[in-house]
């Protein structure tokens, strides 16, 4: 074993605390029973006592109704007509027993309040950290028009496979790149982003919280093994990389998870926050270059989020930026997402077959992402270990 | 044995498309999205379900070649994690399914002694081989699950029968 092996093996627990608290709390959760959606109506309900209780009065609830996507969480769009206020509509975000990933909606909440200081983001409105009101986690956000998709492109479950024609890809690429730009200059000791921890206790502090995270949610529920799962998470422990300047990550920023507006052009929302956590800019960097989250151009060149070639996604966010893109940290972040999608994917699995979410034939279907995902990962590390 | 599978899995889907899924509330975008997976789940088991035998045997069969490959050195973890390994190699559970389930976690423990006690050597032989393995492994299962749509490299991939084919006939391109 090596030196570098040693020492982290014996650092599995170093996480950040708030994301340990919540994965204590899921062990719990996954000894429940079959998880049973409550009805529209029934969770209707329990929206008005609520807002209620939240000062909102003299407030009307209607055409409330469930939403597809969110891909681990329940969503329902509701109009709220608070009286002498015009109508508006509200998305609802409540937490199923177990989907692909564990998060927070506290976090969610705490980190949309944030970004929207810098860019587009529906409007955080009331949460439910603990299921008191809901009977789950949840929280209400603004809802925002928009489509992740042009009608004519198409795109699978997740975002996944959008198409962008050239010209779309002409006027999206530099919002998609501006919006990460502002993202990571976010100021990340900022004090409402109070369930956040900040790796800065040595510069692979941030690498460790990532392999230490999924390497955790692998253990407790791998739906099948996998000895490649184990040589990558081998390979990761001993090749961290230095995290030099810490910034808020997204952690899920790609195509899929913005909205924009078809008529215009206009990016309107980046969505999905539920991955963010403070680290390393390469990671959102990385998410980019997984090549299920991408497609070819016309040429038969990989476009990263199907927007942009890589060189010159680099060299953007370079000139946005003014940091500078170390190429072999990109590749061990674009290992690590490879590997812990890999791990979300079993989970999702775990969940359904436990009936742990309302969606178990989502999630079925989104865990044969895995095989492209295993072919780039072993293609990766075989080129870092036969360079 | 009539009605045989696939008369039967085409008629969930005729039912599926012509009956259920325009009954669908045109507002309820959850049950339209799950209707439509399901459609897809029943095209992909339409393909897959009379190759999922010879499909789990190929998958077993490629990973006792890799455990018989194995040069195995290493301290008290090590040797006790290819003691385990051997066992199930030379008794596999049956189905074939469930001797590939029991092989690649006897695999995974391996790898995970080996981090702790294994030589250098044969660590690095074995993540190498490991790697080789999962990769056609992976290209196997993107075959298997093309029909999802997910794989953006979808053109350069064998078809599952040429696959089960040259298993079949004992060549090791599968």
């Amino acid at each position: 074993m090596t030196a570098a092996l040693l020492e982290d093996l014996r650092s599995l627990d170093d996480q950040d605390r708030f994301l340990t608290a919540m994965l204590d709390g899921r062990a719990k959760k996954l000894l429940s029973g079959d998880y049973m959606p409550a009805s529209p109506p029934e969770i209707r309900g329990r929206l008005e006592t609520m807002l209620r209780e939240n000062g909102v009065e003299a407030a009307e609830v209607s055409d409330f109704r469930r939403l597809a996507g969110g891909a681990s969480k329940e969503q329902f769009l509701f109009t709220l007509a608070i009286a002498g206020e015009a109508p508006e509509r509200f998305v609802l975000r409540m937490d199923p027993t177990d989907g692909v990933l564990e998060t927070s909606r506290e976090r969610e909440f705490e980190v949309l309040a944030v970004a929207r200081d810098v860019v587009p983001v529906p409007e955080p409105r009331w949460l439910d950290p603990d299921g008191r009101w809901l009977g789950a986690p949840a929280m209400i956000t603004s809802f925002v028009e928009g489509t992740t998709k042009p009608t004519a492109g198409g795109a699978g479950i997740s975002g996944l496979g959008t198409g962008f024609t050239p010209d779309w890809r002409k006027r999206l690429a530099p919002q998609f790149m501006t919006l990460l730009a502002a993202i990571h200059g976010v100021d990340i000791r900022d004090a409402r982003l109070a369930h956040f921890e900040v790796p800065d206790a040595d510069p692979y502090q941030a690498a460790r919280f990532r392999v230490n995270l999924w390497s955790r949610v692998w253990r407790e529920s791998a739906m099948a093994p996998s000895p490649v799962f184990a040589v990558v998470e081998s390979w990761l422990r001993e090749n961290m990389p230095r995290t030099d300047e810490l910034v808020l990550v997204h952690g899920d920023f790609r195509t899929g998870n913005y909205l924009f507006n078809e008529e215009s052009g206009e990016i309107t929302a980046m969505l999905d926050w539920e991955l963010a956590h403070i680290g390393d800019y390469h990671e959102d960097l990385a998410w980019s270059l997984v090549e299920i989250f991408g497609a070819h151009d016309e040429e038969g060149a990989y476009l990263c989020s199907n927007l942009m070639r890589e060189d010159d996604f680099i060299a953007r966010y370079e000139e946005a930026t003014g940091r500078t893109v170390n190429r072999k940290t990109l590749r061990y972040y674009r290992i690590l997402l490879a590997w812990s999608v890999v791990a979300m994917a079993s989970n999702g699995l775990t969940a359904a077959s436990n009936h742990h979410n309302h969606q178990d034939i989502l999630l079925t279907w989104l865990s044969m992402v895995t095989p492209p995902l295993l072919d780039e990962l072993t293609r990766l590390m075989l080129e870092e270990i036969e360079p | 044995m009539s009605p045989d599978f696939d008369l039967r899995l085409k008629s969930m889907r005729r039912a599926m498309t012509t009956v259920i899924m325009p009954a669908i509330e045109p507002g309820n975008q959850l049950a339209q999205e799950q209707a439509a997976i399901l459609v897809g789940q029943l095209d992909m088991l339409a393909m897959q379900w009379n190759r999922a035998e010879p499909y789990a045997r190929l998958c077993r069969d490629e990973l006792l070649r890799l455990v018989a490959g194995l040069r195995v050195a290493g301290g008290s973890e090590t040797k006790a994690a290819w003691a385990t390994l051997q066992a199930v190699a030379s008794d596999p559970p049956a189905p074939a399914a469930a001797a590939f389930n029991s092989l690649s976690a006897a695999m995974e423990n391996l790898v995970r002694a080996a981090d702790r006690d294994g030589d250098a050597d044969f660590r690095r032989q074995l993540h190498r081989d490991v790697l080789l393995y999962g990769h056609a492994q992976a290209a196997r299962d993107r075959s298997w699950f093309v029909q999802c749509g997910f794989d953006v490299n979808a053109a350069e991939l064998k078809g599952i029968d040429e696959i089960l084919a040259a298993h079949a006939e004992g060549r090791v391109d599968a």
